[in-house]
C-alpha cells in the first residue's frame, strides 16, 4: 500500500536522525560525513527490510524517495554547519562580547584555523606530506587530484572558490 | 513507470550543468547555471510523464517522482562542491607545486588570490549583503535582527550537532 510505504520511509528517517544525534555524542572518532552516510544506509536497509516483512505490497521506491529527500535536506543543513566558512564567521561573532570582532581576528579564527584543520586532515589521509621544507603532495594525493580533475572535466565544474571575484580578470 | 522516468530526469541534471559550462551555452554564474539545470531537469520530467500517457490519478506515484527529482537537485548541488570546495581548492593548488611550500605560501596561493581575498569575498557576497553582519572600519559586528537571529540558530545547531566536530 502506497501511504504505508511512505510512512516506512518517513519513520525510518526519524529513527536515523535520533541514531545519528546519539552517535555524535559517542566517542566514535569517525567524521560527520562517514557517520551520516553509513547510518543512513544501515537504517534505510533495516526500514526497507521491515517494510517488506510487515507492509502489504510494500513499495521500495516510495520509501526510498521520502527517506532520500529528508536525508538530503538533513545532509544539507549539517554539511553547511560543519564546513561553511560563512557559518563559522557567524558562530564566532555570536560567541564574542559585543558580538563583534576585527577582520584580523576573524582571519585568524575563521580562515587560518579551518585551513590548518584541513591540512591536518589531508596529512592524516596521506594526501600530503610535511617535512622541514614545507608541505608537498604525495602520490596518493596526486591520484585524488587526477580523479577530481576527471570529475571536474566530465561535469564542467571549475571554480576558484570565490563567489564574487574572478582571479583571471584581476 | 513514473519512478523510472524520474530517475532518468534526475540523471539529466548533471548533463544540463555540463552543457551550460560549455562555451556555446556558457552561463557564468554558478548559481544561475545550477538553477537553470534544475529547472530544465524538472521540465524534462514533466514532459516525459505527460507524454508517456501515464494517468495522473495516482497521486503517490507523482509524489514519489517529485521527491526523486528533488533528491537529484540536492545531489547536483553537492556535486558542484567538487568544483569550488575549500579542500578541493587547497589540494588542487598544492598539486601544482613542484617543491615543498610553507603554510603561508599555500594560503597565499588559494584560489589565485589567497585567503584574505577569500574572507573578503565571504563577507562581501553573503554576510554584508544578507544584512547578517555590518562592517565598520575593520570591525565586523553581527546586526541586530537578522545577525542575532542567525547567531541564535548557530548556537542551537552547535549544541544539537556537536559543534566541536566542525571543520
Amino acid at each position: 500500500m502506497a501511504p504505508e510505504s511512505f510512512w516506512v520511509g518517513f519513520v525510518g528517517f526519524g529513527v536515523y536522525t535520533v541514531i545519528y544525534l546519539l552517535l555524535l555524542r559517542s566517542k566514535l572518532s569517525s567524521g560527520w560525513f562517514v557517520l551520516q552516510v553509513l547510518t543512513g544506509l544501515l537504517v534505510f536497509i533495516t526500514s526497507a527490510g521491515l517494510g517488506f516483512w510487515l507492509v502489504d505490497r510494500f513499495s521500495f521506491f516510495y520509501a526510498l524517495s521520502i527517506f532520500g529527500f529528508f536525508w538530503f535536506c538533513f545532509f544539507f543543513v549539517t554539511g553547511i554547519f560543519y564546513v561553511s566558512v560563512s557559518v563559522g564567521i557567524i558562530h564566532y561573532l555570536n560567541a564574542q562580547p559585543g558580538k563583534s570582532s576585527t577582520t584580523e581576528e576573524l582571519y585568524q579564527e575563521c580562515i587560518r584555523k579551518p585551513f590548518i584543520h584541513r591540512v591536518h586532515f589531508m596529512e592524516k589521509l596521506g594526501a600530503i606530506a610535511h617535512s622541514e621544507q614545507g608541505y608537498l603532495i604525495t602520490d596518493k594525493g596526486k591520484l585524488t587530484v587526477r580523479r577530481i580533475n576527471g570529475l571536474q572535466n566530465l561535469l564542467g565544474l571549475k571554480s576558484r572558490g570565490y563567489y564574487s571575484i574572478n582571479p583571471d580578470q584581476e | 513507470m513514473v519512478v523510472f522516468l524520474s530517475i532518468i530526469s534526475g540523471f539529466s541534471l548533471p548533463i544540463f550543468t555540463r552543457i551550460f559550462s560549455e562555451r556555446v551555452f556558457f552561463i557564468k554564474s554558478g548559481k544561475i547555471r545550477y538553477f537553470t539545470a534544475s529547472t530544465l531537469g524538472f521540465l524534462l520530467w514533466l514532459i516525459l510523464v505527460k507524454g508517456s500517457s501515464i494517468p495522473f490519478d495516482n497521486i503517490w506515484d507523482i509524489l514519489c517522482g517529485i521527491l526523486i527529482i528533488l533528491c537529484a537537485v540536492w545531489s547536483n548541488y553537492w556535486l558542484s562542491n567538487f568544483g569550488g570546495g575549500f579542500r578541493m581548492n587547497m589540494l588542487l593548488k598544492i598539486a601544482e607545486q613542484e617543491r615543498p611550500i610553507t603554510l603561508e605560501e599555500w594560503m597565499g596561493l588559494f584560489g589565485g588570490l589567497g585567503m584574505e581575498a577569500f574572507l573578503e569575498d565571504r563577507l562581501k557576497t553573503i554576510l554584508v549583503p544578507g544584512k547578517i553582519v555590518r562592517e565598520n572600519e575593520g570591525v565586523i559586528t553581527l546586526t541586530r535582527g537578522r545577525g542575532f537571529f542567525w547567531g541564535w540558530v548557530m548556537k542551537i545547531l552547535y549544541h544539537l550537532l556537536q559543534g566541536s566536530r566542525r571543520e
